[in-house]
């Protein structure tokens, strides 16, 4: 290969000839795509791709058959180096005949999506990597490796910007790394999904977060939808996937609101006034910590609870009885598992006891994932799960039992099911 | 150890001929022909193609799994629906603000925070699914790529496949990416270095095809002989991995589980990942607890194992002698976490990423005494290969 100053393989007979076949069938595929009417109409786009495809697909065929028998010699690799241009040429060609009609009404302030636009984008670096390949190959061997040197530096350090770029526990992240990586590595991380920053189970290895979706139908009737469950997840990679998915709901405003404490009285209100009461804390009256009892959530995970609340409702038709019952509402929880702690389990307890959940409403909303109301005053506050005290009736006077006070159920569900006598 | 300067440890490393004889010894030179040998000594290929086959078995299973329910994957009603408005792909897109740091000590207002930091909005995200919505084509497609990562797998047309077969597997990557974990990450990592690896030089259908073509035109039977390439790859897969670790470790440092030694119970009692559900698991947590010698004890000998293969292995793994310890201690390190935390694909993933470090000859040698075993056995008759890569593999040694 021409990268190869050593490359073994060269052919005895010179370079092949089927490589510059490949190239005149990749051509001539891109150039009948290319002059295919309806581009500009969204028309026979299916055709156009397959014309396309297959035609870089033949040009890359080329260019791998030509850097895999082409000799060294200066000559031969201006022969690699022409192949090379004449294929980016190709691949701008692709690019020009690809469809890009607007697919929607561009609003002022917002860029409207446009047809196959990624894969334009694919296209636009692929060219550019094809004329880097071709001065690579036409440079010495000493050259090249100059410039192969200071690739691989450019690529360790996007890779180190975006290791250092995580603002560790207590402080804000490296500025130098945030800048380099907003200005000037962000497009290639990006494209390369190499923005990774490699802080496994960092600086703890944290809660789990889950997502729990009460849907209401029609008829009144409703259903849990938790995510991610074993059960509903006969493979393995799904069940890890959804649990994935459900930490992109905790991106979560650390900032406390300059109304918090208007916030707080509106909830203990709305709390009263439910049916069953739904209290704030155990008795309403403790105090209990701004971060813990609010967790508002950043735009991104606001948009992916509205997103996952409308594939719930569209996802989750009712069960059985009632297959008319259309979707009314999805009322969406995330839960933070508390991990059970050694001395808890020695005391009996069950890691996935329901006292380990800390669930916060995450609102309620329209089968096509409109929040309902965003004033609701539930909104972002603890629904907390508690087992607490309560006098045996009928019982001696001082003998009492733990009862578990599940707010979660009492705000969810319209029939309140939720106290349930624990042993 | 008796050369301490880095120029010198990696002087220890086998020369490559060409560049020993007669030149300048002055430490600007001699760093220059480290890197030179250390990036660009020709290696043989075969680790990277060891590599592809694991790999390729991996990602084959990854995306069949994706079968099941693809639809919510990639489809256009999927998790990350295409419908407008709110559409969350638009947003990951289009609209996500990316922020920068101001350029002085000028402090941002809340309100302007959007307005004097936003750098860019969107990433670039790319992906055919983004295109595509009718399902019979998402199907069409979808197998199409699992038919690619099979290619890719047996080597054939390696060095296309290679590129193909990363762009697949980026197209679901990019498409859904709120359900990716670690083992995408690594996955990505993988199929990126063996796109530059001459990945289907060794172990593949391409080296076959090239030994008959060699057999018909009369020339000898011989293995894919060492190339700059491969070298390349197998560094970057190398230095990559170091950072991977390097990331990792030091950034538990920051945490106080890690150092009080509690942190390995924060992920064998985490019922989301570990099998808790399963009676022996359970009952083995809960003889620990009742005992609390032994659960501290082993707590503590985890986190610190798991810190000294982290941040030791980085700097270790160079040194010849210590190298089959870092390597042991990442197998079983990775062993664990499929075992304990459920995440078995990722560690596949890791396992496969650290046979970078294990030394062509040594492979040569097992797949030697692999296809000789095989000959006795008297199903598999092939001598001359299976001298001449002996032959290769001791005169390189």
């Amino acid at each position: 290969m021409a990268l190869d100053p050593y490359a073994p393989s060269v052919r005895a007979g010179g370079p092949s000839i089927r490589a510059w076949v490949y190239m005149g069938l990749g051509s001539g595929l891109i150039i009948i795509g290319v002059i295919l009417p309806g581009a500009d109409r969204g028309e026979l786009n299916t055709p156009r791709a397959f014309l396309l495809g297959g035609g870089l697909l033949a040009l890359a065929a080329a260019v791998a058959r030509r850097l895999q028998t082409a000799p060294q010699d200066i000559e031969a690799r201006i022969g690699t180096a022409s192949m090379m241009i004449a294929a980016a040429f190709g691949i701008c060609l692709a690019y020009v005949g690809s469809p890009d009609r607007l697919l929607e009404t561009p609003i002022s302030g917002r860029p409207a999506e446009r047809e196959w636009d990624s894969m334009r984008m694919v296209l636009l670096v692929l060219g550019v990597v094809t004329m880097v390949g071709a001065f690579l190959v036409l440079l010495p061997v000493i050259a090249r490796k100059v410039a192969i040197s200071l690739l691989i530096l450019l690529h360790f350090t996007s890779i180190c910007v975006s290791i250092t770029s995580v603002p560790p526990p207590n402080g804000p992240a490296p500025w130098l790394s945030i800048q380099a990586w907003a200005y000037f590595f962000r497009p290639y991380a990006s494209f390369m999904y190499l923005n990774n920053a490699y802080h496994f189970y960092s600086p703890e290895p944290g809660p789990p977060t889950l997502a729990w979706f009460y849907v209401t139908y029609d008829d009144n009737s409703g259903r849990w939808i938790k995510l991610p469950s074993r059960k509903d997840s006969p493979v393995p990679l799904h069940y890890q996937r959804l649990l994935a998915l459900t930490e992109s709901i905790n991106a979560i405003d650390h900032n406390i609101p300059p109304n918090y404490n208007d916030l707080v009285s509106a909830r203990r209100l709305a709390g009263k006034i439910h049916n069953p009461e739904i209290s704030l804390t155990v008795n309403d009256q403790d105090v209990l910590l701004p971060t813990i009892a609010y967790q508002p959530p950043e735009q991104y995970s606001r948009v992916m609870i509205a997103a996952y609340s409308r594939y719930i409702a569209h996802r989750y038709p009712h069960p059985d009885e009632n297959p008319d019952a259309e979707v009314k509402t999805v009322k969406a929880y995330r839960l933070v598992h508390k991990l059970i702690t050694a001395p808890e389990m020695a005391s009996g307890l069950d890691p996935d006891d329901e006292i380990f959940d800390y669930p916060y409403f995450m609102g309620e909303f329209t089968p096509e994932g409109e929040m309902i109301n965003p004033k609701d005053p539930f909104l972002y506050f603890l629904l907390p799960i508690t087992k607490e005290p309560e006098r045996v009736p009928g019982g001696p006077p001082d003998t009492f039992r733990l009862v578990l006070k599940n707010r979660l159920k009492m705000h969810a569900e319209p029939k309140p099911t939720a106290t349930e006598p624990q042993q | 150890m008796k050369n301490r300067e880095p120029h010198k440890l990696l002087a220890s490393f086998p020369r490559s001929d060409a560049v020993v004889h007669g030149e300048d010894n002055s430490w600007p030179m001699s760093w220059i022909r480290a890197w030179d040998r250390f990036w660009f000594k020709p290696s043989d290929p075969v680790v990277v193609g060891l590599m592809r086959v694991f790999t390729g078995l991996i990602i084959c299973y990854v995306h069949l799994m994706y079968t099941y329910d693809l639809m919510s994957y990639v489809g256009q009603d999927g998790w990350l629906n295409q419908h407008e408005p709110n559409s969350p792909t638009h947003f990951l897109r289009y609209e996500m603000p990316l922020f920068g740091q101001p350029a002085d000590w000028q402090p941002v207002a809340p309100e302007n925070l959007e307005k004097q930091l936003a750098v860019g909005y969107g990433h670039l995200f790319w992906s055919l699914y983004y295109h595509v919505h009718d399902p019979a084509w998402i199907y069409a497609i979808h197998f199409g790529i699992i038919g690619v990562m099979f290619l890719f797998t047996i080597g054939l047309w390696t060095r296309v496949t290679s590129v193909l077969a990363w762009m697949g597997a980026m197209c679901y990557l990019q498409r859904a990416p709120t359900l990716l974990f670690g083992m995408d990450t690594m996955m990505n990592l993988l199929l990126v270095y063996l796109m530059v690896a001459p990945s289907g030089a060794a172990l593949s259908v391409d080296d076959w095809l090239r030994r008959r073509r060699d057999r018909e035109n009369g020339l000898p039977d011989r293995p894919s002989p060492p190339l700059v390439s491969a070298t390349l790859a197998t560094r970057l897969l190398q230095i990559n991995f170091c950072l991977v670790y390097l990331g990792s470790g030091f950034s538990k440092l920051l945490g106080s589980a890690w150092w009080n030694g509690t942190a390995i119970w924060g992920t064998v009692a985490n019922s989301y990942f570990a099998p808790v559900d399963q009676a022996w698991y359970i009952g083995g947590l809960q003889f620990l607890v009742h005992h609390r010698w032994l659960w501290e004890l082993a707590m503590a000998s985890g986190c610190m194992f798991t810190l000294f293969v982290e941040i030791g292995l980085p700097f270790l793994v160079w040194h010849r002698n210590w190298r089959w310890i870092m390597v042991s201690g990442s197998i079983l390190l990775h062993t664990g976490i499929g075992a304990f935390m459920g995440l078995v694909t990722f560690s596949l993933c890791m396992l496969c990423m650290v046979m970078c470090f294990i030394p062509p000859e040594a492979v040569r040698e097992f797949y030697r005494r692999l296809a000789a075993a095989w000959q006795r056995t008297g199903q598999v008759e092939r001598p001359i290969r299976v001298t001449v890569e002996s032959q290769m593999s001791l005169s390189r040694r």
